[in-house]
């Protein structure tokens, strides 16, 4: 599982927003220097990101479910707030590591990867929205909303 | 900025729940050692059921290969963990589970100090020679696998002065160690046949008996050709320690380097006189027992209590297995890249080289690793020439660890870095041989006749590396490997 968010979050190696020693840090390369035991991040902000997403999109399809938030606008303002949060929750983590000194001391890290960890965070809570959000069977279970996605109505 | 904080911290209270089982460990063990800085009884014992409670990757480090938390693991995980923590923790300040002690089997110390005449010049009135000696006696005396004292005066025989010492024997002994003394106490004290002296020691070492022999250790040739009479002693000590080990398979020896002033006359290889030599000169304190005598005077620091310290140390042992020293592989500094994914288990992978303009096409990394569990003496480690390396193409440095305060490298002793031009995929295997260190052979001397003028005659001492090959080739026969301990890392492209 923690290979799996990994390789999400690196972007497959392709296009990578941080630092190999940040992804060493997200893996839970501990402060002894030692191993990959201590938290493993990556793993509890894929779930977090997963879980949000997940709740975020119940409350504007299932829980609000209302016709006044079923426009195109409103996607889009409900894909901001999933955009937001995943953003300042990857951001935060590392970033409060960073600031407490908390990490091994022969990793690199800066605020920079914690800014590229919090964008690959928000970028992938986007795509899940906008798939989990595009699929018509999980859709038609609501009632107000179930033809609202990022391109219409 | 403030705003961030305030979110981070709240976003940080959010999460806290979501610290796996060693985070947790690590927190509770940070909490204990706040607190007083202290890990005290309970509070150990908490950790310790933590331990019990989870199959963590993190937690498998603190068991041993059946599965039972090993104190010692627990121990040095915590101490690393405060050092990270800035927090200034010993082991000390640690509650340890006792370990049941087995009582060692007791044996007799024998000590042998060479009263020839070479060795007046150590004695004068206000020696150091003379408290060091005095000091270790008191601390052999004080040493809890001790049985026996037993102290003699040696030249062509040994020459017993005290059997099973008490305290007031010491100091009497130290009260004689005198010239005239010395001449009292008989022997031919004209000339040193230090072959000989070994041989008797030899054969009064055994499981029962520890010997320790302080000596000059310089060679008398007298009128024979010098060359031919060391050649002869080197045969001759090689011939006696090959017996002594077919008897004694356990055999140790370790030979401490010491320094004391030196005033009187100093002889030469031809036996010639030097008059009114005033100058600090080198002499040799040998212990020679079983593996397990050895250890336990280590165990007891004898070494490191001997006022005045020593300048060398050489541990000489029977090859029985290769050990393996804890190491472990640096996330930095390196050269080039490396995947750390399998690091913890001596593996790197994704290795390739440097790319940088100042170290293209190089590859290299660093690799600490903890020697104190061995007898021998530390600057054994750093020198390169004791190494040998399964590819050659490595170059190899090594640097001893001074910086305690680094949690990266807490628990370790030495630093070897590798650098090679010619990366391939490959186990690097890195053997410590087991030789006679550099310093005799910086400490031998070949002509002392000039030792009024020359200053480092001085510091040497004649034949000294005659004598110590002819011990060590014994133990380490030229024609084996001789591999003492080995590392193997292995490296993936």
């Amino acid at each position: 599982m923690k290979e799996f968010f990994a390789s999400l979050y690196e972007w497959f190696g392709l296009i990578p927003l941080y630092s190999r020693d940040m992804g060493d840090q997200l893996r839970g390369w501990d402060i002894t220097c030692t191993d990959y035991i201590a938290t493993p991040w990556y793993v509890y902000i894929g779930w977090i990101m997963i879980i949000l997403t997940g709740f975020i999109y119940a409350l504007q399809y299932h829980i609000l479910d209302s016709s006044r938030w079923n426009k195109k606008r409103h996607w889009w303002i409900f894909a901001l707030l999933i955009i937001a949060l995943n953003f300042l929750i990857a951001f935060a983590i590392p970033f409060n590591t960073l600031q407490a000194g908390d990490f091994c001391n022969q990793l690199n890290l800066t605020v920079s990867d914690c800014i590229g960890f919090g964008i690959s965070n928000a970028l992938w809570s986007f795509i899940l929205f906008l798939i989990i959000s595009s699929i018509p069977l999980i859709r038609r279970f609501s009632t107000n909303c179930r033809h609202t996605t990022f391109w219409k109505p | 900025m403030k705003k961030i904080y305030f979110i981070s911290l709240l976003l940080a209270l959010f999460l806290y729940g979501c610290k796996s089982e060693f985070g947790k460990f690590n927190d509770d063990a940070l909490a204990f050692a706040n607190n007083d800085k202290r890990i005290e009884q309970k509070e150990y014992v908490s950790l310790i059921e933590q331990i019990n409670l989870s199959s963590e990757k993190g937690f498998q480090n603190l068991k041993s290969e059946d599965g039972k938390i090993d104190n010692n693991k627990v121990v040095a995980y915590l101490l690393k963990y405060y050092s990270a923590k800035k927090l200034a923790l010993t082991s000390a300040d640690i509650w340890q589970p006792e370990t049941a002690i087995t009582k060692a089997d007791k044996f007799n110390i024998n000590v042998f100090l060479e009263n020839s005449a070479s060795i007046d010049g150590y004695v004068g009135d206000n020696s150091s020679f003379k408290t060091t000696i005095f000091k270790l006696l008191t601390d052999l005396k004080n040493f809890s696998s001790a049985d026996s004292l037993n102290l003699n005066y040696i030249n062509t025989k040994p020459i017993p002065i005290k059997v099973s010492a008490s305290r007031d024997d010491i100091d009497d002994f130290y009260k004689r160690l005198n010239p005239s003394d010395f001449k009292s106490a008989g022997g031919m004290r004209g000339s040193t046949d230090i072959e000989k002296m070994l041989k008797l020691i030899l054969d009064n070492s055994n499981s029962r008996n520890l010997s320790v022999f302080i000596s000059d250790c310089v060679f008398s040739p007298g009128k024979n050709d010098a060359k031919k009479y060391l050649d002869g002693q080197y045969a001759s000590i090689y011939n006696d320690f090959t017996n002594a080990k077919r008897t004694n398979p356990d055999l140790s020896v370790i030979i401490l380097q010491c320094t004391a002033k030196f005033e009187g006359t100093y002889y030469d290889y031809f036996d010639t006189q030097h008059k009114n030599i005033n100058t600090d000169r080198p002499y040799y304190i040998w212990f020679i027992g079983t593996s397990t005598q050895i250890k336990n005077l280590v165990d007891y620091k004898i070494f490191e209590l001997i006022k005045n310290g020593y300048a060398n140390k050489l541990v000489i042992q029977a090859i029985k297995d290769v050990s393996q020293p804890s190491y472990k592989i640096q996330y930095r500094p390196r050269i080039g890249e490396f995947d750390s994914k399998s690091l913890a288990d001596g593996i790197i992978t994704g290795a390739s080289t440097s790319r940088d303009n100042q170290s293209k096409g190089l590859f290299g990394f660093n690799v600490a690793v903890n020697f104190s569990s061995s007898l021998q003496d530390a600057n054994y480690f750093l020198d390169t020439a004791n190494y040998e390396l399964s590819n050659k193409k490595y170059s190899l440095k090594v640097e001893a660890i001074t910086d305690k305060n680094n949690a990266a490298l807490s628990g370790f002793t030495h630093i070897l870095k590798l650098q090679t031009s010619e990366l391939k995929d490959e186990t690097l295997r890195i053997d410590i041989v087991g030789k006679a260190p550099s310093w005799v052979y910086t400490s031998t001397s070949s002509n002392d006749t000039r030792i009024e003028t020359d200053d480092s005659e001085k510091q040497k001492t004649f034949g000294f590396k005659y004598l110590v090959d002819g011990v060590c080739d014994a133990f380490y026969p030229k024609s084996n490997t001789n591999t003492v301990s080995s590392i193997s890392i292995t490296i993936k492209k």
